[in-house]
């Protein structure tokens, strides 16, 4: 809930929680959020929820996919076409 | 709370994602196939996420077959200034886009939606309020880490159901970015897009997932409640 005296609002806020997150708030403005999350129990929690979907998103990577027969096999042909070009030049 | 707190196991992440980079460069001009596989592996369903931006979504994976060529072509290449990573999503944005201009028709990845905010208005309080711009309806934390490992599993279903459902100019950022861990920097630079821009994108992709996960885990709560 927004304070008496603090210059962000809470709707405010969350339009610029990416920035915060990525370091690229001016030093003002991080002034000015972090003063407000420090009074404000729901955008902490909302700053929470939207690390932890960072987090779980970010998780998605360490997923191995199974990569269809297919594309296998089209990719290793093309990645053993770049080898022997490579020991070509090398043997040269 | 500093604004140089790591972003934990996202920090992490992006912190393996680049330590190894010249051991795995050195692996794949050395032409280990083990690697190379291993590579795709891991990234595959990034390629997939940003191909199915493509106009007719039945031809992405023959686009990732030509991106991944594209990527073995280049491998040899003078080094691009890149990351490995950066050089493969290179590969498959560009044919993301090249096969829209053969059909004629305007950048997949560009924006052509009004910009909504990160948050619906009647969750906070009017302007006219004693407490305008306040919460009427507080969100509450998502508490992960008292679920099951069941629940933690659905919960990433939904997740890459939510980066599907984003429409491609911010699904790119989000898999690049959020998956794949590339820096603002690589994005903006592979998408030949401002970094201001890449930011605003990424936090509307954020936005929207947040809010899918937020819905999904309130479904959740009220169906155990009804249980």
């Amino acid at each position: 809930m927004s304070v008496p005296g603090l210059t962000i609002t809470c709707r405010e806020i969350v339009e610029v929680m990416t920035d915060y997150l990525e370091n690229k708030l001016e030093r003002a403005e991080r002034l000015r959020f972090e003063r407000h999350l420090v009074q404000c129990p729901p955008c902490r929690d909302y700053l929470g929820q939207l690390r932890t979907t960072v987090d779980q998103v970010g998780r998605l990577r360490a997923q191995e996919s199974e990569v269809p027969a297919q594309t296998r096999a089209a990719m290793l042909d093309a990645f053993r076409s770049f080898r022997r070009g490579t020991r070509g030049n090398a043997d040269d | 709370m500093t604004s140089s707190e790591p972003r934990t196991w996202h920090a992490a992440v992006l912190q393996q994602a680049h330590a190894p980079e010249s051991a795995l460069r050195d692996a794949l001009l050395a032409g280990d196939e083990d690697h190379f596989e291993r590579f795709v592996a891991r990234r595959y369903a990034g390629m997939k996420h940003i191909a199915d931006c493509a106009a007719d979504p039945s031809e992405a994976e023959e686009l990732v077959q030509r991106a991944l060529a594209d990527f073995c072509a280049e491998l040899a290449a003078a080094e691009t200034g890149q990351s490995i990573e950066a050089q493969l999503f290179a590969c498959v944005v560009r044919r993301v886009r090249a096969r829209a201009a053969e059909l004629g028709g305007s950048d997949p990845f560009a924006v052509d939606e009004p910009i909504a905010p990160a948050v619906a208005s009647e969750r906070f309080q009017g302007d006219d309020h004693r407490w305008g711009g306040g919460w009427v309806a507080p969100p509450k934390p998502f508490a992960l880490e008292s679920m099951v490992p069941a629940t933690v599993a659905e919960l990433q279903r939904v997740l890459a159901a939510g980066l599907d459902r984003l429409p491609p100019a911010l699904r790119v950022v989000a898999v690049l970015r959020d998956v794949q861990g590339l820096s603002s920097a690589e994005i903006s630079r592979l998408l030949s897009l401002p970094e201001r821009q890449v930011r605003e994108r990424l936090h509307r992709a954020r936005s929207r997932v947040r809010g899918e996960l937020e819905a999904h885990l309130s479904r959740r709560t009220a169906q155990e409640a009804r249980a």
